[in-house]
């Protein structure tokens, strides 16, 4: 019974020495059980080979020889800065669209009373309904922001597709 | 040592915000030594995670376009490399999924992984060097051709990148649990195999 006992209970401390030799690795131990696993492993030969071989599986890891394509760095900076130009082209045409469009949106509300006595007066003079020229007033308003519009949302999907 | 990791993170906080101030202003000399400084370690987790020298070598470049495109998102306060590393996994799964694959962890059954991990570029060494390195190298690459690339993965960013667990977590989108599961898992596998070929 007692020798049952035993052999459970250094089958627990091996157990334990070896889940400390993984954990030692992966998240670092605290001083006691540093301290416990070192005693541990000068005692046992089996645990003491068994984080050898740990060190050894880290050690290929590290040294693992990776030979980096020649020229790959080059290439990349390349077309790094290929792109950095294209964006920056890309982000001066969309200030100029931007500052275009403010300016668009400046004249037309500056000249919103001028339009709308000229399309008064056009209707007047065609003897149009009050209808048709307000709407044709709406349209000169409507249309080129609408225009803008889809010209920026155009320019900025396409931006999009080509950064990603 | 919790101070020293302040100080540590002191000391490093000026470098990732110049770091952060270049990618937003895109400034091409920073990009050029970012590239550069990146190259063999960048190209290495690509190589570990796709297992093809031709897919890694594409990857590179569009990750660094990538770069381009969103540094304004890196905020200067992580680790650079772990910011690069978790672009360099999203362009990798993106094109895992283009190839009608779901995440990383699908990415190769077991016994795919060693047809497809061909680490091995060609021979840019000299003779001798080659001839000393091949023997070990080989022997080491077919073994670890054997880990699941979830495994390789962190057992790089863990071993070879020196990444804290949480970095790690941040850059594979992971819980901290499952970082570690994939740390004990990979580390005993990387054992086994390891002595397996020894033996």
């Amino acid at each position: 019974m007692n020798g049952g006992m035993n052999v459970s209970m250094n089958g627990d401390l091996h157990e334990r020495a070896r889940s400390l030799i993984d954990k030692e690795r992966v998240e670092g131990l605290a001083a006691p059980e540093l301290r416990w696993l070192a005693d541990h492993l000068g005692a046992c030969e089996a645990c003491a080979g068994r984080a050898a071989a740990t060190d050894a599986a880290l050690r290929a890891l590290r040294t693992m020889p990776v030979s980096v394509p020649s020229g790959l760095a080059t290439s990349a900076q390349l077309l790094v800065r290929r792109r950095a130009e294209e964006l920056r082209v890309q982000h001066a045409r969309n200030v100029a669209l931007a500052v275009s469009c403010i300016l668009s949106w400046v004249v037309g509300v500056a000249s919103a009373p001028l339009v709308w006595r000229v399309c008064a007066w056009l209707g007047r003079e065609f003897d149009l309904p009050r209808v048709v020229w307000v709407l044709g007033f709406g349209f000169w308003w409507l249309v080129p922001a609408a225009a803008a519009s889809g010209v920026v949302l155009w320019y900025r999907s396409r931006a999009e597709r080509e950064v990603s | 040592m919790g101070a020293a990791i302040h100080l540590f993170a002191f000391a490093m906080e000026p470098e990732t915000r110049a770091v952060a101030r270049g990618l937003r202003r895109r400034d091409p000399e920073l990009l050029d030594s970012l590239i550069a400084q990146y190259e063999h370690r960048l190209y290495r987790y690509l190589l570990y995670l796709s297992g093809s020298r031709e897919m890694a070598r594409d990857l590179f470049q569009e990750t660094w376009l990538r770069v381009l495109a969103r540094g304004h998102q890196y905020d200067g306060v992580t680790r650079f490399e772990a910011w690069l590393f978790s672009i360099a996994r999203h362009l990798v799964i993106d094109l895992q999924r283009r190839k009608q694959m779901a995440s990383l962890d699908e990415m190769l059954e077991p016994g795919e992984a060693s047809r497809a991990w061909e680490p091995r570029a060609p021979d840019a060494t000299s003779p001798l060097a080659q001839y000393a390195g091949r023997e070990r190298g080989e022997m080491l690459q077919t073994a670890l051709a054997g880990l699941l690339p979830v495994y390789r993965e962190v057992l790089l960013l863990r071993f070879q990148e020196e990444l804290s667990l949480e970095e790690i977590a941040g850059v594979i989108k992971a819980p901290l649990s499952t970082v570690k599961s994939r740390l004990y898992r990979g580390l005993n596998a990387a054992r086994e195999l390891l002595e397996a070929r020894e033996s």
